[in-house]
């Protein structure tokens, strides 16, 4: 596989509406900037 | 629009997923409020630091081998064993197919930069700075023996300015910009009301292609490689027009 699907498609494939695929995108990536956050004590996440 | 809002649109607004008046309403939120804006800044770092090569891995290749004999060693004793791997070979598949979901999910979270160049996002947010109030270009002028000499001292090569007045191509001028952290020559040019960023650079053994259209925030990228140049053309211009204007910048294209 080479690359992501669309909202769209990750909705096809997941029997979701495409706004619960948006909003659980959302919801994943700021608990990862978070969780970063709270390993590393810098804003810009894993690494410069 | 509310920041709520905004920041629930953020991630799509990156992921070139929100249609072009939701991508408005966004944007202008954002104009408008450092919050939101920072949210964004700190999402696109978040990315940016996602996308180093060294957070990826491939599963070495002995993996597989060791897996196997492991499955081997368990199915050769007794009942008991035998009983375990016949009821473990449906989960087995569960647990390949919980893997592709798996991968699924990573490459989604992941940005979606392997579909186009990096360059492109570059050139995009190039060419947006440069439509702000006095940042177009760093020497104004519609005459290319004024603009290409303009060039010298400045880059370490001397970029093709094609003079396209009569094709209803006017050249405004031009700057330099940074693209993949090297300066390079951005020629301006108008065509109607639409302003035409046209990226130049070394090809460095880049082989000539045919050329390829990219969209991103609303913008056509076009690009291709003639000769010893790489081009990048970045226009809200339809896409009909901007691939006409490459041909008339690289004929044979």
């Amino acid at each position: 596989m080479e690359e992501g699907l669309s909202y769209r498609e990750i909705a096809e494939v997941a029997g979701l509406a495409i706004g619960t695929v948006m909003s659980r995108l959302a919801r994943g990536r700021a608990r990862l900037q978070h969780e970063l956050i709270a390993a590393t004590g810098r804003e810009s996440g894993a690494g410069e | 629009m509310h920041c709520d809002q905004a920041r629930t649109l953020l991630d799509a607004l990156l992921d070139d997923e929100l249609d072009p008046v939701w991508t408005l309403e966004v944007e202008q939120h954002l104009e408008g409020c450092p919050a939101c804006r920072s949210a964004r800044d700190a999402r696109t770092a978040l990315r940016d630091s996602l996308r180093d090569p060294g957070l990826r891995f491939a599963p070495p290749v002995a993996l597989e081998g060791r897996v196997r004999d492991a499955v081997r060693r368990a199915g050769s004793g007794g009942g008991w064993a035998r009983l375990r791997r016949t009821a473990l070979r449906p989960p087995a598949w569960l647990a390949a197919a919980a893997v592709l979901v798996l991968a699924v999910v990573v490459y989604q979270v992941l940005p979606r930069g392997s579909r186009e160049p990096a360059f492109v996002q570059q050139v995009v947010s190039s060419h947006v700075r440069a439509l702000m109030p006095g940042h177009l270009t760093d020497v104004a002028s519609s005459e290319h023996h004024t603009v290409k000499p303009w060039f010298a001292g400045r880059l370490d090569y001397s970029p093709p300015v094609p003079d396209l007045d009569r094709d209803g191509f006017t050249l405004e001028g031009a700057r330099i910009d940074y693209v993949d952290d090297r300066p390079v020559a951005a020629l301006v040019y108008r065509r109607r009301q639409h302003v035409i960023s046209l990226f130049a650079w070394p090809a460095a053994g880049a082989a000539a292609g045919s050329p390829q259209i990219y969209t991103r925030r609303g913008y056509n990228v076009l690009h291709w490689t003639a000769g010893p140049a790489t081009f990048c053309a970045v226009s809200d211009l339809n896409e009909g027009e901007l691939r006409a204007f490459g041909r008339l910048v690289s004929p044979g294209t």
